[in-house]
């Protein structure tokens, strides 16, 4: 079988950098002990990675305290935190139309009412929509910073300025982001930053990331709710949880091993540089946005767009997982159908098929382009 | 503060986050100083870390910590040494 093609990055990157295998095998082989629960040497050298993996989320994301950083499950348990805890029934919240369900189904159990701006316009376009659908009961502005499905992005700092200036608190879903573009928390006026550990970051599954401004900090530990109570070594005596963040909102034991990863994963790709990762994405993206542009059995969504990492597509009269079945047999990872994102699907009207999504990472290669493009070929031809 | 002997001295810190954070912050202005988990007598909820340093030095590592909003609690307790 020919060599394994990986084009689902945007579901989970892989391969991870070999710093990343390194530093989740050392853990786990040497020093994995509880962070935060005992005195002895692996209680608090695990304890140490937990802490310097808070400092280099602050470093990367332009935060001061590491105690403004709390870790979660995944992208999902982070934002499920943020809306759960700020949106109420009687708010109002505005999201995009490619926000993922890991905001709308939170946002849909919160009760509250919510509205949708478009972000597949001119700027000045999406900024009058926003401000249009704003009203005396807008609480909460929520958007991804780039879509799982395309190449479209909402502009993330002209939306904080906005927020900041109505007292409108807002959330940025960086699933996508995280890693590809810079952000920086407190520049482009984000409240609440949420990030998975395992796409962009190059960490492994297992955890991701609740991020809060020195802005929102004041807010943050009367407003953030946990989702679940438990142990964290802080305060045994109590019945409650602490008061204090991060531990307020970390109940049970923290997935080191996953850290130590994430740690590992963030200095790798800070090394390589964040805009070279991206540069050598988006080379990937123009490649097969040239290869299947112009055929007529194929039709690819956001065309316009030069620039990206994602590309999505169909093949005319074929079902999406049928294509990503037959791609499968050719030794190629892709991902069809929704992908979790029924607004972003419907704004491209890609219809009751879905769509097949071709996602780049670090080690995807040019080459690796070409082979999809012939094997494609090859499947529709037959 | 409590004591572990007679040089040694214990800041109390509200979690193993904000122990962490203070002893990187000390370092930075050459002050050593080691994380430890507080005993059960010395603290008021049960299971806390605190910072144990030169009691010498005591005072100004305070007032960094304070400085910085670290919140710096009293670490109950008697003598141990």
């Amino acid at each position: 079988m020919d060599k394994l093609i990986y084009f689902d990055n945007a579901a989970t990157t892989f391969p991870k950098p070999d710093e990343v295998y390194r530093a989740v095998q050392k853990c786990i082989e040497e020093y994995c002990g509880n962070p935060g629960r005992s005195g002895h040497r692996l209680s608090l050298e695990s304890a140490r990675t937990v802490y310097r993996c808070r400092e280099s989320l602050c470093s990367l994301f332009g935060l001061r305290e590491p105690e403004n950083v709390i870790f979660t499950l995944n992208t999902t348990y982070a934002l499920n935190i943020a809306i759960s805890s700020v949106a109420k029934k009687e708010d109002h919240v505005l999201i995009s139309n490619i926000e993922h369900n890991s905001v709308i189904r939170p946002l849909v159990k919160s009760g509250c009412k919510y509205s949708v701006f478009n972000c597949f316009a001119p700027r000045e376009k999406v900024m009058a929509d926003i401000v249009s659908k704003i009203t005396p009961k807008t609480r909460l502005i929520i958007c991804s910073h780039q879509s799982n499905v395309s190449p479209l992005k909402n502009h993330i700092r002209e939306i904080g300025k906005l927020a900041r200036k109505r007292g409108i608190t807002f959330i940025v879903d960086a699933a996508q982001s995280a890693g590809i573009y810079d952000i920086n928390i407190e520049r482009d006026n984000i409240d609440i930053l949420c990030v998975p550990s395992h796409k962009g970051l190059y960490g492994i599954q297992g955890c991701g990331a609740l991020l809060f401004s020195s802005r929102y900090k004041g807010n943050a530990a009367a407003e953030l709710i946990p989702l679940i109570s438990g142990g964290n070594g802080v305060n045994s005596l109590e019945e409650t949880m602490p008061p204090l963040l991060p531990e307020r909102l970390e109940a049970g034991t923290l997935p080191t091993p996953a850290i130590a990863g994430l740690e590992a994963g963030i200095s790798t790709i800070r090394e390589i540089g964040i805009e070279t990762v991206r540069e050598h994405e988006d080379m990937l993206y123009r490649r097969l946005r040239e290869r299947l542009i112009n055929d007529r059995r194929i039709i690819v969504y956001c065309k316009e767009f030069a620039h990206s990492n994602i590309l999505l597509f169909n093949v005319k009269e074929r079902s999406s997982i049928e294509i990503t079945e037959e791609l499968d047999r050719e030794g190629i990872c892709v991902r069809g159908g929704f992908h979790c994102s029924p607004l972003a699907h419907n704004l491209l009207n890609t219809g009751e098929n879905g769509a097949v999504r071709v996602s780049f990472g670090a080690f995807n290669t040019l080459e690796e382009v070409d082979v999809f493009c012939n094997k494609l070929n090859g499947i529709i031809k037959s | 503060m409590g004591k572990r002997n007679s040089q040694s001295c214990i800041l109390a810190l509200p979690s193993v986050t904000y122990a962490m954070r203070a002893s990187e912050l000390l370092k930075k202005y050459n002050i050593s100083s080691r994380v430890i988990s507080l005993e059960p007598y010395m603290t008021k909820k049960g299971c806390a870390n605190g910072i144990e340093l030169d009691c010498r030095v005591m005072s100004r590592a305070r007032s960094i910590l304070m400085d910085n909003n670290i919140p710096v609690s009293e670490a109950t307790g008697g003598v141990y040494g």
